[in-house]
């Protein structure tokens, strides 16, 4: 039986040419290939097992000291050996949730407007614009948000929004208080404007896929542009879109310069209103990092960074899961 | 006694019409009149504008800056290449099915009640029956009413293309354009398709553009052939097919040409 193919090979098809040196030695390059390319596979895996087991490894002291208290405690006091997350995992929180509310609109604005109302000459660049403002390193973003944002926008923003949101139910906590400039939510929109560039190209890409007859067989049933691009082409484009804001989401929770030079640094919890300064997980460890004395302060910002790190983990799955069960319900996906 | 003519009402009329995309001359000087509960075919090899004229009816061009039309376009007396015509209303009066089916991102259910609710508000009841409506008018009632909820991208590419044509039924036309409508089907769906139009015939205007000559002598009244932008030849659908009085017409009919 084994010999059989063996023997219909040889009766039906020419012998097989030797192999040749050249041959051989291409045989020899693929599986080289193929070992490098897995080898740097298997790299990532384990850099980032190895960051993970390096972390909690840092973090061990204060884990063991604090426990599971230290994810709530608002309490952050190097002199006496005390450590809570809360404040800096709450800073971290508010200013990506505010960056994301004010970003999350204005990119589909201009991914809109790119798409589907630009006229040609322009959506070239001013796509490339956009795309820019990415490119720009985030230490300019923090000088130009303490050094010419901060100042208009506590002398003509501030004011006035607290004026006008400031009377409204549980709203108004969050605008109240002095206009201070820093804050909360200068780091918010700072972030925000760096985060559009990332969201609004996504959108743009995602909302150029979608097939022209589809949008014109809304069209011809006699929709507005508007009622085409929410009823069509959001659904049809779901999975790209949340994709998008996901990506915006975890720059913001892992910024660091720039909320360094606008959220204050206080490590006190001051209040719910998002005029006030706080701080962020990522600045915090930016700040105190090289002057962090003793063990147990080094090790409390570590596992600070353990949990910046969970916290985009938790985000990515989230957003994993949310589109997987889109698919499953839609069926279409980008 | 000679057998009596029915009189025939003009729906669509094209007097002195032009089309430009750009500055390319694609229709030429094209007079025609569409009747009323007909069946009407656009028949021409490709590139011939056979497409470009169907789009027109709904100003579908309306929507790409650098396509314009000349001239004038009837629609139940009214011009519809006026400034002031609402497109969308326009667009309620004439649906479209395209080459390929486009069921949106929704459900079955939602796919129908989509355009109608963005024309009326009806109750919940209203809706469903309109749903139902529709999906009966397009032969489709049967193989979905059990799974109203289910994604109309679930369907096969036949279903989806009726799916289509209830959709545009549902918000009651008076014409309906089919650009092609059976290109992307097998056999069997393409049948079920042209028996559809048979059946939608007289209730609305059908317009229908298709590169399959047999096609258009199964299924229409009228039939147009069209050539480098011009309408060569238009007459009843038999005479085209039997009788045509332009050589032009004869030759692509007989395939000596096309």
């Amino acid at each position: 039986m084994q010999k059989m193919p063996s023997s219909i090979t040889s009766s039906s098809l020419p012998p097989p040419s030797p192999p040749t040196r050249g041959r051989r030695r291409l045989a020899w390059g693929d599986m080289l290939f193929h070992r490098l390319t897995q080898g740097f596979a298997v790299l990532t895996l384990l850099l980032l097992s190895g960051i993970i087991v390096s972390l909690i490894w840092g973090a061990w002291p204060a884990i063991r000291e604090f426990g599971v208290s230290f994810l709530w405690k608002a309490e952050w006091n190097p002199p006496m050996n005390r450590f809570g997350a809360l404040i800096p995992v709450y800073g971290t929180l508010v200013t990506s949730a505010v960056a994301l509310v004010i970003a999350v609109p204005v990119s589909f604005g201009i991914a809109f407007f790119l798409t589907e109302l630009a006229p040609g000459w322009m959506r070239k660049p001013l796509g490339i614009a956009v795309e820019l403002l990415a490119g720009i390193p985030s230490i300019v973003y923090g000088m130009w948000g303490l050094l010419v944002f901060v100042p208009i926008f506590s002398e003509y923003i501030q004011p006035p929004l607290a004026k006008a949101l400031g009377p409204l139910p549980i709203i108004g906590a969050l605008f109240s208080g002095p206009p201070l400039g820093i804050g909360i939510l200068a780091a918010g929109i700072v972030l925000a404007i760096m985060i559009i560039p990332f969201i609004a190209s996504v959108m743009r890409d995602v909302f150029e896929i979608t097939p022209a007859i589809l949008k014109e067989s809304s069209y011809a049933l006699g929709s507005t542009r508007q009622e085409v691009i929410w009823n069509v082409v959001l659904p049809y484009t779901r999975v790209g879109v949340v994709g998008g804001i996901m990506l915006g989401l975890g720059r913001a929770l892992g910024e660091t310069m720039a909320v360094t030079f606008l959220i204050g640094n206080i490590n006190s919890f001051q209040g719910f209103s998002l005029f006030l300064p706080g701080n962020s997980i990522a600045s915090a460890l930016a700040n105190e990092f090289t002057e962090a004395s003793g063990e147990l302060h080094t090790s409390a910002l570590i596992e600070l960074g353990l949990i910046l790190f969970l916290i985009t983990f938790v985000v990515l799955s989230l957003s994993k899961l949310l589109l997987m069960r889109l698919a499953k319900s839609g069926g279409t996906q980008t | 006694m000679p057998t009596q003519e029915p009189k025939l009402t003009t729906q669509i009329r094209f007097q002195d019409f032009n089309f430009y995309y750009g500055a390319f001359h694609a229709l030429k000087n094209i007079q025609l009149d569409i009747y009323q509960g007909l069946v009407t075919a656009f028949i021409g090899p490709s590139g011939c504008g056979k497409s470009t004229l169907l789009r027109t009816i709904n100003r579908m061009y309306s929507l790409y800056p650098g396509q314009r039309a000349e001239g004038h376009l009837f629609i139940d007396d009214e011009d519809a290449l006026a400034n002031d015509v609402d497109l969308n209303d326009l667009r309620k009066r004439v649906g479209m099915v395209f080459q390929k089916p486009t069921p949106f991102p929704m459900s079955i259910y939602d796919n129908i009640a989509y355009g109608v609710r963005l024309h009326e508000r009806l109750s919940r009841g209203e809706m469903d029956a309109r749903v139902e409506w529709a999906l009966k008018k397009a032969a489709l009632w049967d193989e979905v009413k059990t799974k109203l909820k289910q994604e109309g991208t679930s369907l096969s590419g036949g279903q989806q293309q009726r799916l289509c044509i209830a959709r545009g039924i549902a918000v009651r036309p008076r014409v309906l354009l089919l650009d092609e409508p059976t290109s992307a089907l097998d056999p069997i769906s393409t049948l079920r398709i042209e028996e559809l139009i048979s059946e939608l015939r007289g209730e609305f205007t059908i317009v229908i553009v298709t590169h399959n000559m047999q096609q258009a002598a199964r299924v229409s009244d009228y039939t147009a052939y069209m050539y480098l932008g011009e309408l060569v030849e238009y007459n009843k659908t038999d005479v085209i097919f039997v009788k045509p009085a332009k050589k032009e017409t004869e030759d692509y009919i007989t395939g000596r040409f096309g």
